[in-house]
Order: C-alpha cells, then sequence, then structure tokens
C-alpha cells in the first residue's frame, strides 16, 4: 500500500486554509495530530509496513509531512493569536482625547504669585521680610514718616480712620519704622502688604492695593546702591537686563527723593505702545531714608545712611498680565482667577 | 497746571524743543504729564509734587528752566506809574494776627473803566483754562498763572471806612462769598468761626483770608477805584480754614503749601501796571506795605563729603557752589573744609536741611549721574515667621481645587454681622468700623473672611459659574470689649458650593459637608498640626445639624459646615454653600508634629470588615473610640470603609462597613487570634451602640 504524501499535503494545506479561530484549530489539530486517529498518526502507523527498501524514503516523506502540518498548525495559531490580540486592544482602545481624571487644580492668585516672586528674589538678595499692622497709629503712618500734622497727605480725603489716632495704614512705608524700632542697622528689609487709600473704585484706581516697600540702612549706602539694588531686582523680576532711572520727586520720608522707572524691555527705550511711548516705565518711588526718619527711631544720620523704595504689586500685576480693569484683583470672578 | 510754551519763552531764552524742555524738567523733579499742541502754541499739563509751590506759575517754571539750562532769565517787567495822593492817605492796613498774616501789600488804582479784557489777555487766560470775567479780575488772574502769587482786587470805595483790618473773624460773623452755588445763581453764605483769618474793612469781613473774597466789595460794572491786595498768609492756618469749608481755590492752593513772602511787591507792582494798561485810571503813589514781621532766613551748611555719602559718586566743590547759584542760591563757599553755607531764596519753601541741598545739587547735575552698585552685604534674608506655612496651605488648597480670593477688606456691616461667629471669638468683641469710609455700602473692617467669600459666591453665581470653591488668606478685624486699639488677627476662609466633580467625567454630586471637612483636614494635614478634634457647635451663620468646631487643647482652631438654612433663603443662595473659617494664628502658634520614621511592619497584617446596622444618631467618632477603648493590642487600624442608606435600610439608620486591620509587631497572628478580637468588636458595637451584625 502506498501513501499518496502529495495528496495528503494538499488536503491538509485545503483544510487549514478553512480555520477561523481556536475552535476549528484544535479540531484541525485532533484530525491531523490526534494520537489515536490523527491522520499523520495514522501514515506513521503504515511505516512497518513498508518495505525495507523503501522505509528511507518513506521515514523522509513522513516527517516532511509531519513538519508541514505542524508548521502550518503553529503558523496558524500565531495568526489567530495575533488577531484575538488585536480584538483585545481593538475593544480596550480608549478616546485619549477625552479630558485626564485628576482633581481640577486651583489657582494662585496673581497678586500671590508676584508677591511670591517679589519675597524670593529679596531673600537671595538678602533682605528679612517684615510686616506691621494694617491699622496704624498716625504716628506709624505719618509722623515717624515725616508727614507732619497739616500735611495734605494726613486728611481724610486720602486716608481712611477708625478714629482720630487710628487710620488704615496708607502705604507699607509704616513697616521702615517698625523694623528699625526693633533692630539696628545694618539691616535690609521688604514689607509686602495690603495698603489703604480714599480711591474711588474705577478701572485704575482701587481703594486697597498692595505695594512693596524696601530699606536698607548701613554705613556707607548711597543713591548709587538705591539704583544697583532696582536694578538687580528688575533683572531677576522679568529676567531681563534693564536700565532704572531715577526722576527727582517728593516723598516726605526720603530726601533726596526720586521716582524710578526701568527701561521698556519691548522696545528697549525707543518708545512703543507698552510704555506709552516714553521708553520707560513707572515702577515706584524711593530716595534715602530722610535724617528726621533716622532721629525718630534712634538712628544716627551721620553714621548711618540708607535707601527706601515702595512700588504697587497691582500696578505690576496689571502690566505683566495686560489688566484692563484693576478692579478685576479684588472681584474674585473665578473666570478671571483660573487664568492664572 | 498748565504752562503755555509761548508765554514761558518771553521769560526765558532757550532753543530747546518743548519735549526736551519737558524731559529735563520731568527728571528735575517737576514732572510734565502731557504736551498739547494748539494754535502754534505747546501746552505742558504738570503734576506738582506739594513741596514746590514755587513752580505753579510760567516765573516759577522759566525759573527752574534757566537754572537747569544754563538760560538767561528775564522777569515780568513792572513799570508802574504813579500820580495823585500817596497811598497811605487814601487807605490803612492793621495786622492783628501777624503769625497767620506777617506780610499785607495794598495799592489803590484810582479811576478805572471796568469792561471786557483786551483780546490777547483773553486768549491767553482761556488757553490755560480761565474764564474771562472782567478786566481787573482778569488782570488778577493773568498775574497769578504768571507770578505764581494770588492777588486780590476790591471796590475801595466800598470798603468801610476804606481800609483793611486782617483779623480773625469773631464769633457768628458771616460772609457772602464769590462762590456760586450749583443750584443756580445764589452766593454762597458761610458762617466763620473765630479760628478763620478773614480780611474785615471798619467793620465786617470782606475776604477769607487767601481763600475766597466776599460778594459785598467785588469788582463790578460801577467800581471806579480799586483796592489791591498782595499778602502772605501762613500755610497751615489756610489750610484748616480752607478745609473746614471745603473750599480748594488757586489762591488757596499756593497759599497752604507755601507762597513767595518777597513776591508780594513785585506782583501787585506788575497787576497795577497791567490794570492802568488795560482799564486805564492812576495808581496812587507808594505801597502800604505791612510787614511786622520780616522772613528770616538762615543759612544752610552743605559738606561736599555728605553730598557724596549719598549720591554716591564724586562731586566737585565747584559743581556744587554753581549748581546752588544756579538755583537762586546766596552761597557762601568756605574753601578750606569745603563746604558752604546757603541760603535758600524766598520761593524755595521747601529746603531747611542740608539733605535738602544735596537733592537740589543732585537735581541740578541731573540724578543720570548716579552709578549703579550693589551693596556689600554679609547676612542672609528670611521670611516672614510662618511663610513656609502659608505658602504650604496655599498649595494644598490649590491641590484640591480652591482657587485664591483676596477681597477688598472692608464689608458691608449688616453681613459681617452675619458671620459673627461666637465659637471663633466675636463674643468678647466688635467690627471694627471705619469714621470715613470710601463706599458707603461698604463701611466696616470685615471681622470674617466668609463676608467676602459669600459675596465673591453671589456674584459669581451671578455670572452663571455654580460651581465655586474659594479661599483666602487674611487678616480679620475686631475691636475687643475692653476698648483697646482693634486687634488684627491672620485668618483662612474656605468656601464651597455647587457640585464636586469628584474626578471623574460621568460622576458628579452636589457638594456637602464633608466636603468642607475635607478641606479643613487637608489644611491641618498641610500645617502638620497634632491631635485636634471636631465637635459639634452652635454656629450662627451655619445649619445647626451641619456645623462644627476644631478644637485642640480646649482651644477652637476654627469653624466648619454648611450656611444655615434663614441665611440661605434670605440671601436667596442657588445651592448649599459650605464655609470654614480658621485662625492662622493660632495655627501657626502650634508646634507641628515633627517627621519621624516608623519601621515598615515585619509581619503580615490580616484584614476584617464589620458591616454593621447603627441608628443614625450615633456618632462615628464614638464608635471608633468605643472600639479603641478595647484595647485590642493588634488592632493597628479600624477606620470607615462604606457608609450606606436608603434601599432596604430603615430610614432611622444607616448600614456601615468598617474595616478593622490586625498586625503584630512580633509574629504573624492565627486565625484564631483574629477572629477572636473581630469577635469582641462585633460584640462592643451591639452591646454600646445597638449595633446590628448585617
Amino acid at each position: 500500500m502506498s501513501t499518496n504524501f502529495e495528496s495528503l499535503h494538499d488536503q491538509f494545506d485545503r483544510e487549514v486554509a478553512s480555520v477561523s479561530d481556536a475552535e476549528s484549530l484544535r479540531a484541525l489539530r485532533d484530525r491531523w495530530l490526534g494520537r489515536k486517529a490523527g491522520l499523520v498518526t495514522d501514515v506513521r502507523k503504515q511505516m512497518g509496513a513498508v518495505a525495507s527498501e523503501d522505509r528511507a524514503a518513506f521515514g523522509k516523506a513522513f516527517n516532511a509531512l509531519q513538519q508541514h502540518v505542524e508548521a502550518g498548525l503553529d503558523r496558524v495559531s500565531a495568526e489567530i493569536a495575533n488577531r484575538e490580540r488585536d480584538a483585545t486592544i481593538a475593544r480596550e482602545t480608549v478616546d485619549i482625547t477625552l479630558p485626564g481624571r485628576a482633581a481640577p487644580l486651583g489657582h494662585r492668585h496673581p497678586i500671590t504669585i508676584l508677591r511670591q516672586n517679589i519675597e524670593d528674589i529679596f531673600v537671595r538678595m538678602g533682605y528679612s521680610v517684615e510686616d506691621g499692622p494694617e491699622i496704624e497709629t498716625t504716628f506709624f503712618n505719618f509722623d515717624a514718616l515725616n508727614i507732619p500734622d497739616g500735611h495734605p497727605a494726613r486728611e481724610s480725603q486720602d486716608t481712611m480712620y477708625v478714629s482720630e489716632d487710628l487710620a488704615l495704614r496708607s502705604q507699607t512705608s509704616t513697616v521702615q519704622i517698625h523694623a528699625m524700632q526693633r533692630r539696628q542697622p545694618p539691616l535690609r528689609v521688604i514689607a509686602p502688604g495690603r495698603v489703604f487709600r480714599r480711591d474711588t473704585p474705577d478701572a485704575t484706581h482701587n481703594p486697597m492695593f498692595f505695594q512693596v516697600e524696601g530699606l536698607n540702612v548701613a554705613e556707607g549706602i548711597t543713591l548709587a546702591d538705591l539704583r544697583g539694588t532696582c536694578e538687580e531686582f528688575v533683572r531677576q523680576l522679568f529676567g531681563a537686563d534693564a536700565p532704572v532711572r531715577f526722576r527727582a520727586s517728593y516723598f516726605p520720608f526720603v530726601e533726596p527723593g526720586c521716582e524710578f522707572d526701568y527701561q521698556c524691555f519691548v522696545c528697549k527705550g525707543t518708545g512703543c505702545r507698552v510704555c506709552k511711548g516714553s521708553g520707560w516705565i513707572e515702577m515706584g518711588g524711593a530716595g534715602m531714608v530722610h535724617p528726621h526718619v533716622l532721629r525718630t527711631v534712634g538712628i544716627d544720620p551721620e553714621r548711618f545712611s540708607g535707601f527706601a523704595f515702595g512700588f504697587g504689586i497691582d500696578r505690576l500685576a496689571a502690566r505683566q498680565f495686560d489688566l484692563d480693569d484693576i478692579r478685576l484683583l479684588f472681584a474674585n470672578d473665578l473666570r478671571f482667577l483660573e487664568q492664572f | 497746571m498748565r504752562i503755555s510754551i509761548n508765554w514761558l519763552k518771553e521769560m526765558v531764552a532757550t532753543d530747546v524743543d518743548p519735549r526736551g524742555i519737558a524731559e529735563r524738567l520731568t527728571l528735575a523733579g517737576l514732572a510734565v504729564d502731557t504736551i498739547e499742541e494748539i494754535g502754534g502754541d505747546t501746552l505742558f499739563e504738570f503734576d506738582i509734587t506739594s513741596n514746590r509751590p514755587d513752580a505753579l506759575s510760567h516765573f516759577g517754571i522759566a525759573r527752574e528752566v534757566a537754572a537747569l539750562f544754563d538760560a538767561p532769565l528775564a522777569a515780568p517787567v513792572a513799570t508802574v506809574e504813579e500820580s495823585g495822593p500817596a497811598t497811605e492817605t487814601l487807605t490803612s492796613v492793621a495786622i492783628e494776627d501777624a503769625e497767620l498774616c506777617p506780610r499785607y501789600v495794598a495799592r489803590v488804582i484810582r479811576g478805572v473803566k471796568i469792561g471786557p479784557s483786551p483780546g490777547w489777555m483773553v486768549r491767553r487766560l482761556e488757553a490755560l483754562g480761565q474764564r474771562s470775567i472782567n478786566n481787573v479780575a482778569d488782570v488778577t488772574n493773568y498775574v497769578l498763572l504768571e507770578q505764581g502769587h494770588p492777588l486780590h482786587a476790591f471796590d475801595f470805595n466800598l470798603l468801610g471806612g476804606n481800609r483793611i483790618v486782617v483779623r480773625r473773624a469773631r464769633p457768628g460773623e458771616r460772609i457772602v462769598t464769590l462762590e456760586k452755588l450749583a443750584t443756580g445763581d445764589e452766593f454762597r453764605e458761610i458762617e466763620l468761626r473765630d479760628d478763620m483769618l478773614v480780611i474785615a474793612d471798619a467793620d465786617v469781613p470782606v475776604a477769607i483770608a487767601g481763600i475766597k473774597g466776599g460778594k459785598g466789595t467785588g469788582i463790578s460794572d460801577a467800581t471806579v477805584d480799586v483796592l489791591l491786595e498782595a499778602a502772605y498768609f501762613q500755610p497751615a492756618g489756610v489750610r484748616r480754614t480752607a478745609r473746614a469749608l471745603k473750599l480748594d481755590t488757586d489762591a488757596s492752593h499756593r497759599f497752604e503749601r507755601g507762597a513767595d513772602i518777597e513776591a508780594t511787591t513785585r506782583a501787585i507792582d506788575r497787576a497795577a501796571a497791567l490794570i492802568v494798561e488795560v482799564a486805564g485810571g492812576t495808581v496812587s503813589r507808594g505801597v502800604v506795605d505791612c510787614y511786622p514781621r520780616p522772613a528770616v532766613r538762615t543759612p544752610i551748611p552743605l559738606r561736599r563729603s555728605r553730598v557724596e555719602a549719598l549720591v554716591g559718586y564724586e562731586v566737585t566743590f565747584d559743581r556744587m557752589v554753581d549748581a546752588l547759584r544756579g538755583l537762586g542760591f546766596a552761597v557762601e563757599p568756605l574753601r578750606d573744609t569745603e563746604e558752604l553755607l546757603a541760603v535758600a531764596p524766598s520761593y524755595r519753601v521747601d529746603v531747611a536741611i542740608e539733605e535738602d541741598l544735596v537733592e537740589e545739587v543732585a537735581r541740578a547735575l541731573g540724578y543720570g549721574l548716579v552709578p549703579s552698585t550693589l551693596p556689600p552685604w554679609g547676612g542672609s534674608g528670611t521670611y516672614l515667621a510662618g511663610e513656609t506655612e502659608r505658602r504650604a496651605v496655599r498649595e494644598t488648597l490649590q491641590a484640591i481645587g480652591f482657587n485664591e480670593a483676596i477681597s477688598l477688606s472692608f464689608v458691608d456691616r449688616a453681613l459681617d454681622d452675619e458671620f459673627a461667629c461666637t465659637e471663633l471669638d466675636r463674643a468678647a468683641a466688635a467690627g471694627v468700623d471705619l469714621v470715613n469710609p470710601v463706599l458707603d455700602n461698604k463701611p466696616r473692617m470685615r471681622s470674617s473672611l466668609l463676608t467676602g467669600l459669600v459675596e465673591a459666591y453671589e456674584t459669581n453665581a451671578k455670572h452663571g459659574t455654580r460651581n465655586v470653591r474659594l479661599f483666602e488668606l487674611g487678616k480679620r478685624f475686631l475691636r475687643p470689649a475692653d476698648g483697646e486699639r482693634p486687634v488684627e488677627r491672620e485668618t483662612i476662609g474656605v468656601l464651597i458650593a455647587g457640585t464636586v466633580d469628584d474626578a471623574d467625567h460621568r460622576d458628579r454630586r452636589d457638594a456637602d459637608f464633608y466636603d468642607i471637612k475635607g478641606a479643613v483636614e487637608a489644611v491641618i494635614r498641610a500645617l502638620r498640626l497634632p491631635s485636634f478634634t471636631f465637635e459639634r457647635a452652635r454656629v450662627e451663620c451655619l445649619h445647626r445639624g451641619q456645623a462644627a468646631r476644631i478644637v485642640r487643647d480646649g482651644h477652637v482652631l476654627g469653624i466648619c459646615g454648611r450656611v444655615s438654612p434663614e441665611l440661605a433663603t434670605r440671601r436667596k443662595f442657588k445651592s448649599q454653600v459650605f464655609l470654614a473659617e480658621l485662625a492662622l494664628d493660632r495655627m501657626l502658634g502650634i508646634e507641628p508634629t515633627p517627621v519621624t520614621y516608623r519601621r515598615l511592619p515585619r509581619f503580615p497584617s490580616v484584614v476584617r470588615d464589620v458591616s454593621i446596622l447603627v441608628p443614625k444618631a450615633v456618632d462615628y467618632s464614638d464608635i471608633v473610640s468605643g472600639v479603641r477603648a478595647l484595647g485590642i493590642p493588634d488592632l493597628a487600624d479600624f477606620v470607615l470603609y462604606d457608609i450606606f442608606t436608603g434601599g432596604s435600610i430603615p430610614g432611622d439608620h444607616l448600614s456601615m462597613t468598617l474595616r478593622a486591620t490586625f498586625r503584630s509587631e512580633e509574629r504573624t497572628l492565627t486565625d484564631d487570634e483574629v477572629s477572636a478580637s473581630h469577635r469582641s468588636i462585633v460584640d462592643e458595637l451591639a452591646s454600646r451602640f445597638g449595633a446590628s451584625l448585617r
């Protein structure tokens, strides 16, 4: 009896081609390789009946058949596994454009963002952050700052009072006095905080705003140190070099006094929309601490000198974030707060 | 203040263009706000600081320009042709209060014809915003704009006794001023106080000194003879009276800052000459100059070393001397010691001490010369005490979805009282009210941060933002019952309203008490505060069944809960609102739990759940402490796992699953040991809390 290997090959190829899933694959594997009745097993059983001179050829053909069947089954098995894996992946595919799942983050207030930045910069420069009461005696708010009785700044149209001798502080300069009373020079202090003026709210005014006061008292402090310090601060705050210029001005607690501007780094001083054509952006007021102020706190102005400066965080925020109405800063509108 | 460049250039010769002049003046402290070109002229709008009344006129600005640009200055010329009788035979001036009026100069011009001013004067006045009245009144305004010294013109024949008495008002005296009332043609009548200085004739006040003239003796079409006044009034007196009467005039503006006492004669001569030019008449001979206390100006010393010590660069002695002389100072140089003595010109009322002279030198040289240096320093900077904790609180609340609010510190009084919390400290304190609030509806310094947050919730709701999670760090203000000065307490306020996302796209729920409690717990964890408890509390603004106080060592650290239904209805809240107010100042005073390491467990733990049905009246904290009190040695943890109401659960009960974790530090626990402990827990729950096992 001769075995038609060729037709077995063909038959297997036909049958394996119709296999579509793991189930039919297992049936096909049993039909061909089954230990009892598999077609390949049957062929092997015929081996004994093959004439010895043909046995080698038969064996070779048998091995080829067996390898062909096993390879065919393995190939289809791999195909099915792949297909199933693909199906699983397809089933598990998600819309990766849906929003991620985490508690939504809140936002720091823009004033806080700037205030923390400013504190960090000055602490790096050796300054200590100090604070004082928001309701101040007229001594700290005025007298000690060389704003005598009768000075226009004391009038009730500028300052809010809670009693005859207690007012809402109208500048953080009050903290200068507290700091100098607590400690002797050398001292470096900044004082950020709320201040209050009797301004009716509009797009550019609030009756409450945030100021930063700076004070540096030691032997040999000069206007040049003030300028260098302002320039270093501007460089660290904006990450850009910008010269600072002084304009002479008047604040009762400094002499000489000035306002300080930094050069607009959008146009480098040539004039643009940001600086309203002037090339300079107003920052705040500054000067050398007035000898009356130093004497009031028991510091000898012949031995020590100091500079002081102050600027508004709100105005800085307004410029940094291009705010069109600074009343938004204290309206607590979430549509605003969530932008920072 | 407006300045015409054409007018200015009549007094100072310079080729510098208007922009160049504006920039130099601005850098030197006379700030030009705007520059406007109109009809062949350029107008500067100045913002003059209150220390520089000398710059409140064209001549004042011209003086400064002349100094800064080293340009020739020409003072306005006044050639008075006098004739007829001596002025002192026509009138007299008596100063009764030389403190308030150290100098009074008068002239008489007779035979004027009142009428309109000539065109050139009208145009000049109107370009600078001054309405033309009549030729004599216009001259006084013209000289004010030109020289800065306020003048007043009286109808000489209407002055009782034809004389001037400068005195304080008598009690009950009144004056009808030249000020028209807003309502129409009526003139304002003022009742004077006896601390107010007036110009009087022989009988009655005819002007409020340095502020406003009286109507009765004003220039009218019928005026023929004029008495001109050029005086100096003490700044504080003028300011006091002007404030008391709520009058702010061009004259008071200058007198209260300090006029030039020596400019009186120059101004009155100029005005007399101009009156003759535009209204005719003759000027009687001489002035009456009542100057009982001539001003004495003391020399101020200035050391070169002091200049350099403050400005931070080298200044030669000659440059100092030249700078001050250029600005009109009389300088006596002491070259050996490189010191000088400077007498300020009479118009520079702001220069009194050495440092003022330093500023003058620095201004004249230009602040641009100041170099840029960084001062040496050996110390290190520090943050405000508690800043690390403040930042931790902000970051924590931000991380769980809260936005930071900053509210105005002033609030509505009624709303503030709604949130007055006796649990915190309002029992012993009242609110702090402002004497002169800027916003009529917000006259109170907030005694609670909740006031502002609730207003923020309402504003956001109005804009359609329903889900609100806000916090604020700031001070509240209280007036202690003992009447001491107000205290300021650093506080955290938190508000939640609307739905909570629970970090899921599909699963939203309404916020409830446990959201606000969670926020409070997050803050406490951020501050690492040890051993605190939540206790039921009665808080006026909060729901009686959903209010808690946070207590540690008998001290209340804060409160939290849901806004009371009554308040919510009254304020028309659209959703439930949950609030917390925490005394940050007290929390910062508590020593935080130190960070320590505990060894990781070496033996496995066994978890057993207990599901029970308990009456709603039972507090979870009692269940936990009851079980803890059993003292089971290997009970490592005992916490709520799940809670369930509704369904088959009776309405007055709830189903609670509690998870007990058993673990020994010495060995692996046996099943029997765990079961025995578990049973004792179940028994305890059943006997103490009427819990039944599910």
